[in-house]
């Protein structure tokens, strides 16, 4: 009861504001519309076009984003084809989901001014709502050249990404997964990594590996060295301690071992394992382990590279944690005497 | 009266709750039902990996996934739920392979009854995805606790028994084996423990030639509670009957003794033997190791005494163990040391199926580019060849990924008390020595160059580095 009444009032003053705001806006919007209609140079427009912006649900005509989109679109004397106004059209009709809409005013605006990279990550957002997944990835990529890089852009990039691993299946690719081959622009001209991004790229090239081909495969060591890059990247640029992260550098670690074979150790391999161990001791914190077998591949590694003392020591750790056979196997390839 | 009821009433209060959690407390208390005789199937995929990585059990993989073959309803509908299956599994983490068809309303596998179905499809799916799409139904594949295939036969034939899961029990996990046996042959461990001395071998003997699976984790019941040296010196010198395929149960049972040979010279020297005569290899490895280890120059002789009936190999072996041991405890020289150390040394890794270290000059090795050889020759080059090389290095210290080769950079660069970017490299010093897996190796480097350690605190290492470098060198 004392709910229903509290919302009953906030409703009434809501209504009690909204009309006395509406009353003094009639005026204003006249004015506002005066001083786009005649600004002059980009600045100007620019200003009355935030003007005009601020008033997106407070009046009739501007009920939401798209209102205020199709009223410039209708603006006359050639204003509706400045940049700055397309721009702002182009950004109304992504808001509210009108991807095909907002495709031409962007492009155009960018025609007008290449330079500006809220265009293209607006546009970007336009050909993702269109299904233009590929197309969203290069556009946010183009965009991040200009620096211009918002946290907006991530969901667009996360969202294409996604849909473009569903419609264009990684078992058909003949190099990387074109989820891969768009996010690789993106992530190459991010000025600041993201983690997350790359972690998750990172991963669904694993899964794929796991769910289309080997590791020893050409395309599979494609996938695997690209997957270890951006695994490597994911947990370097970032402080966080997750179980995902040690079980992501561990499995890319294990689908890199074929390549990194064959180039005689010159891969990411060692320091993803390095990473693994050191997550894991993190995680477990004197507690039980998520990935004992981090450990015997690391000491495998090191006893590699001529690192016997350090193979002899993590394989004693494995051994901490349980019986293993295979940290055995190895203690029995090192000098004899290694040992407290 | 209001005195009387405001103590009643409290007690009323504090009895309620109390009442409550007795009642829980009971519930508690209730034993389970039994459980059912026969396997114990892993309840979740993950988790059962994960349990037996972290307990060191083997992983059983029951391949049962066609409905029709007699084989499998054989298997399913008897060897799985009998007692003897039950038993001899234990130790292991189990899993049913199968599409999950047969789902019961709660989710759970009516096939195998207490399953989720999900389980036993994704164990399927596991073993697809790593054997290959056409799976031969019914199978069993045993995998080691790290996932290394310990044993894999592709159709049912009679071969895959209780005798054959306490067998690779023993060969997987020896301290798992080691448990069952004390449980599931108590009997046969208490008789052989009251045997007289004089009839201790004999008895041992002829159990170990019975060919129970758990026969050498029996042995180490008995090691584990017997006192008398006499006694244990009979016991290890009997596992030479053990069959061959339990030499991990013998190996591990020997470990401590080999790893510490000074603690009990006489079982050291019988392990050995017992070793040598189970397998020559393993053998040998373990005399290596003691002779290695040991401190003693008249056990180190007895050993290599001990080792001229099994051939040259093995012979030459432990002289290059110990060979091995004297060089990397810096001892200049060897007894009885005609052959150049170095070639020694490569023959010895050789042997041990290890790659042969050789570390290039600086500048050759960073032509090469491979890490190992790069970060080898960084570790072991003087402070002259490392001033001679300065600009490699000081790339290297930039290196972006291969965070091991700019260790070694800044490990040099420390070594030669000259650093054009020192702050860089006390940076990269700092973390490697609190690192946990670069740590103890870069400390020990970085304590040579320092002179001193300074403690176990960033600020004493920022302190000590940056005098080093300013210094530039001693």
């Amino acid at each position: 009861m004392i709910r229903r009444l509290s919302a009953l009032i906030v409703a009434a003053l809501v209504i009690a504001s909204g009309v006395g705001l509406g009353r003094a806006e009639d005026e204003s919007m006249a004015k506002l519309r005066h001083k786009l209609m005649f600004a002059q140079g980009d600045r100007q427009v620019r200003a009355a076009l935030d003007a005009l912006a601020e008033r997106i649900g407070q009046e009739p005509g501007f009920k939401d984003a798209g209102a205020f989109g199709d009223w410039l679109k209708a603006l006359p004397s050639g204003r509706n084809r400045l940049g700055p106004v397309l721009q702002r059209i182009g950004w109304a009709y992504v808001a509210m989901k009108r991807g095909p809409e907002a495709i031409e005013p962007l492009e155009a605006s960018l025609k007008d001014d290449p330079s500006q990279g809220a265009t293209r990550a607006y546009l970007a957002e336009a050909f993702r709502q269109t299904g233009r997944h590929l197309d969203a990835l290069k556009m946010v990529a183009t965009a991040l050249r200009t620096a211009y890089d918002e946290p907006h852009m991530r969901e667009t990039v996360m969202s294409a990404a996604a849909a473009l691993r569903k419609t264009q299946e990684a078992k058909d690719a003949t190099g990387l997964p074109g989820y891969a081959e768009g996010l690789r622009d993106v992530l190459r001209n991010s000025r600041k990594p993201d983690p997350k991004l790359h972690s998750t790229l990172a991963r669904w090239l694993l899964w794929d590996l796991e769910a289309y081909d080997k590791p020893t495969t050409e395309r599979g060591r494609l996938w695997a060295r690209t997957a270890a890059e951006h695994a490597l990247t994911a947990v370097d640029t970032t402080t966080e301690l997750l179980p995902a992260s040690q079980r992501l550098t561990f499995d890319a670690a294990v689908a890199l071992e074929a390549v990194d074979k064959d180039a005689y150790g010159d891969s990411e391999r060692f320091d993803l394992l390095v990473h693994a161990v050191r997550l894991g001791e993190a995680l477990a914190d004197g507690g039980p382990h998520l990935i004992p077998q981090a450990f015997t591949h690391l000491a495998e590694a090191a006893a590699d590279e001529g690192r016997y003392e350090l193979a002899w020591r993590l394989a004693q750790k494995r051994l901490d944690i349980s019986f293993s056979p295979r940290a055995v196997r190895l203690m029995r390839r090192l000098p004899p005497d290694l040992g407290d | 009266m209001p005195r009387v009821v405001a103590p009643l009433a409290l007690l009323a209060l504090l009895l309620v709750p109390a009442l409550g959690f007795a009642e829980d407390e009971k519930k508690k208390r209730k034993p389970p039902p039994p459980p059912p005789p026969g396997i114990w199937w892993a309840k979740g995929f993950d988790s059962g990996m994960l349990q037996a990585a972290r307990e060191g059990r083997p992983i059983l993989f029951c391949i049962n996934a066609l409905d029709t073959e007699s084989a499998n309803l054989r298997l399913r509908g008897q060897a799985y739920k009998s007692t003897a299956w039950g038993e001899a599994s234990r130790g292991y983490v189990a899993f049913p392979c199968h599409p999950g068809s047969e789902n019961g309303p709660d989710g759970n596998s009516t096939r195998y009854v207490g399953t989720p179905a999900k389980t036993a499809n994704d164990a399927l799916n596991y073993i697809l995805k790593r054997f290959g799409q056409s799976q031969i139904s019914p199978q069993h594949i045993i995998l080691e606790p790290d996932g290394d295939v310990a044993f894999r036969k592709e159709y049912y034939t009679g071969v895959v028994s209780p005798h054959l899961l306490r067998t690779y029990l023993s060969v997987v996990s020896p301290p798992i084996a080691f448990t069952r046996a004390s449980i599931d042959r108590e009997d046969a461990i208490n008789a052989l423990a009251e045997a007289p001395t004089e009839e201790l071998d004999q008895r041992v003997r002829s159990y170990l030639g019975q060919g129970d699976g758990y026969a050498g984790a029996v042995v180490l019941n008995l090691l584990e509670d017997e006192f008398d040296k006499a006694r244990r010196l009979i016991l290890i010198k009997a596992l030479e009957k053990l069959p061959k395929r339990q030499l991990p149960v013998a190996a591990y049972g020997a470990d401590e003794r080999i790893s510490w040979p000074d603690d009990e010279p006489a079982e050291t020297e019988a392990w050995i033997k017992t070793l040598l005569v189970i397998d020559r290899k393993v053998g040998a490895r373990a005399a290596a190791r003691a002779v290695a280890r040991s401190e003693e120059a008249a056990l180190r002789t007895k050993l290599l005494a001990a080792w001229d009936p099994y051939g040259a190999e093995e012979s030459l072996r432990a002289t290059e163990a110990s060979l091995l041991s004297g060089h990397r405890k810096k001892t200049k020289s060897a007894p009885d040391d005609d052959d150049p150390m170095a070639w020694r040394m490569a023959r010895a890794e050789q042997k041990a199926g290890l790659k042969e270290r050789r570390w290039p000059e600086l500048e050759k090795a960073f032509g090469d580019g491979r890490p190992a050889i790069v970060r080898g020759a960084l570790m072991e080059a003087d402070a002259e060849d490392v001033m001679a090389n300065a600009p490699f290095i000081e790339e290297a210290l930039i290196r972006p990924r291969v965070n091991r080769v700019r260790i070694a950079a800044a490990l040099a660069l420390l070594r030669s008390g000259k650093a054009r970017d020192a702050r860089r490299v006390s940076a990269v010093v700092i973390n490697a020595v609190f690192d946990v897996v670069e740590g103890p190796e870069a400390r020990a480097h970085a304590v040579e160059s320092l002179g001193d350690d300074p403690g176990d605190t960033t600020e004493g290492w920022a302190q000590a580095i940056d005098a080093r470098l300013k210094g530039g060198g001693r």
